[in-house]
């Protein structure tokens, strides 16, 4: 009797599971089996993409290895830039009351800055800044001083991730914080120092959230591949092989990165928070 | 120290949103004239009204499966937040161009629908995961409890889940929202010419007219953090998740 309960109940569990699981594998899977295989064609009239250009082999020469060698350390960059950052502004938002929302406020809106005005800070008015902070440092020491090689290939691209992403990492730190109140208070008790309070307080409580933001920021960059202009980057890479269009070269680039993606998520299958029964 | 390091953060992030509107020459007559233009509102409109529907179609599809996940252990269970998280995972930009070849095929159903429905791919999973915490942490006494004093189960889903349910709702719609309205490449190939990233730098000539309508778009964001302020001051006040 109990046992065919729970039995139901595990079905029940199930079905409710299937419409976002469903949903979602769908989108995923669906668009992936009309890249790689003609399976597409059999509902989908032929595309007009493969009727003016035959689709170019993939080839995996030196370029396409030194393109996700770049994106990779592209990512690692923005990585070892955001987390830190991420961290010490998580833990220098205030914790109670009225301050500690209206902080949230101030550090959280470019999260929902939309790409146009990403695209407006790279391209219209980083440069002004750069050539600005030229024309003063030529002033204060003399001697002419040229900054715009700073924008060159990431860098633009680097700073405005930062600007948009780091108050990701420290939102997810800082939700992870809210349960260290206690701890932090029975730390000034003892007398903790700093680093003290930061390596047995506060990092316990937000190591798994740090480790969460680390994978999907990794993940995000990795994938942001296609906006990325660089002339080293896979973008440029299926740029140049697959004229931008559902080409094999496409596919191929999806696979790779798909097991990339595969391989990653270890750490958000379970609450950051180390939830899991 | 900290505080210093905070306000010094703010002040970078704010610096562009400044130099906009200071650029923008934002006079009464501009602003009425671009609140009033068509080519500049209804984008944004658009814009807010894809993010709204796919973040409340995220909610009601997420609801039941966290509610499964974080409560029962099922036959794939595993497998059902591998395939969700792939979801996450998956670069939207990549899936673009065979979701438009697919959105092409039903011309009749209105492009913020279809960018809804194809933002659906990492809106569902975030957001059965904010709400999958959320559940997780209700206390397992008071399920039995509840179950032991024999409340149905339109009871037990008012008194036992819905506080946490209501209180995770608000910032899961939050994020999704906001993660609807900053993603770029679905939006673009789906919506073509019509979407917010195509049509405004493209509309746009002087350099004060792009200047404002940047900051006019930082207007939403702006709300919305202002939104997620109100909710993690309340949260905090309450002491709750």
């Amino acid at each position: 009797m109990v046992e065919s309960l729970r039995q139901r109940r595990r079905q029940a569990a199930l079905l409710l599971t299937l419409p976002a699981v469903v949903i979602v594998g769908w989108l995923v899977a669906w668009p992936l089996l009309t890249s790689l295989w003609p399976l597409g064609d059999l509902v989908l009239p032929p595309r007009a993409v493969d009727a003016v250009a035959p689709t170019p082999s993939p080839a995996f020469d030196a370029a396409w290895l030194t393109a996700l060698l770049a994106q990779l350390a592209y990512s690692a960059l923005v990585l070892l830039i955001e987390v830190p950052l991420g961290v010490l502004l998580a833990l220098s938002l205030p914790r109670r009351g009225v301050l500690a929302g209206l902080a949230v406020a101030c550090v959280a809106w470019p999260l929902a800055a939309p790409q146009s005005i990403a695209d407006w800070l790279r391209l219209e008015l980083m440069p002004r800044a750069i050539d600005a902070l030229s024309g003063w440092w030529t002033r204060l020491s003399g001697e002419p001083c040229d900054l715009s090689p700073l924008l060159a290939q990431w860098s633009g691209y680097v700073l405005v991730d930062v600007w948009r992403f780091t108050p990701f990492v420290a939102l997810v730190c800082a939700f992870a914080l809210r349960r260290d109140d206690e701890l932090t208070v029975a730390a000034g008790i003892d007398g903790l120092s700093g680093w003290q309070r930061m390596r047995h307080v506060h990092w316990p409580c937000m190591r798994g959230a740090c480790g969460f933001a680390v994978v999907i920021r990794l993940v995000d960059s990795f994938a942001a591949w296609p906006h990325a202009g660089s002339t080293v980057s896979l973008a440029a890479w299926v740029r140049d092989r697959g004229s931008g269009g559902l080409s094999a070269t496409t596919a191929v680039a999806t696979v790779l990165t798909l097991l990339v993606l595969v391989l990653i998520p270890a750490w958000p299958l379970r609450a950051p928070s180390g939830g899991r029964r | 120290m900290k505080l210093a390091f905070l306000l010094a953060w703010i002040a970078c992030t704010a610096a562009p949103l400044v130099w906009s509107v200071w650029r923008g020459d934002p006079t009464s007559a501009r602003l009425a004239a671009y609140c009033t233009d068509h080519v500049w509102r209804a984008p944004l409109l658009a814009a807010l009204a894809q993010s709204a529907l796919s973040a409340a179609l995220a909610l009601v599809l997420a609801w039941p499966a966290a509610l499964a996940f974080a409560q029962w252990r099922f036959g794939g269970r595993r497998l059902g937040r591998r395939v969700l998280w792939l979801g996450r995972l998956c670069p939207a930009a990549l899936l673009s161009i065979p979701l438009a070849t697919l959105a092409a095929q039903s011309p009749e159903v209105a492009s913020e629908v279809k960018v809804a429905l194809a933002h659906l791919l990492f809106n569902v999973p975030a957001a059965t995961w904010i709400l999958f915490i959320a559940l997780e942490r209700v206390p397992r006494a008071l399920i039995h409890e509840a179950r032991q004093d024999g409340i149905d189960l339109f009871g037990h889903a008012r008194l036992v889940w819905w506080p946490a349910w209501r209180a995770a709702s608000v910032l899961t719609f939050l994020v999704c929202f906001a993660a609807s309205f900053a993603e770029d490449a679905l939006t673009r190939a789906l919506a073509g010419e019509g979407s917010l990233a195509a049509t405004l730098p493209a509309r746009t000539a002087s350099l004060e007219d792009r200047a404002l309508s940047s900051a006019l778009l930082l207007l939403p964001a702006l709300l919305w953090s202002l939104l997620l302020g109100v909710w993690w001051a309340r949260r905090r006040r309450r002491g709750a998740t």
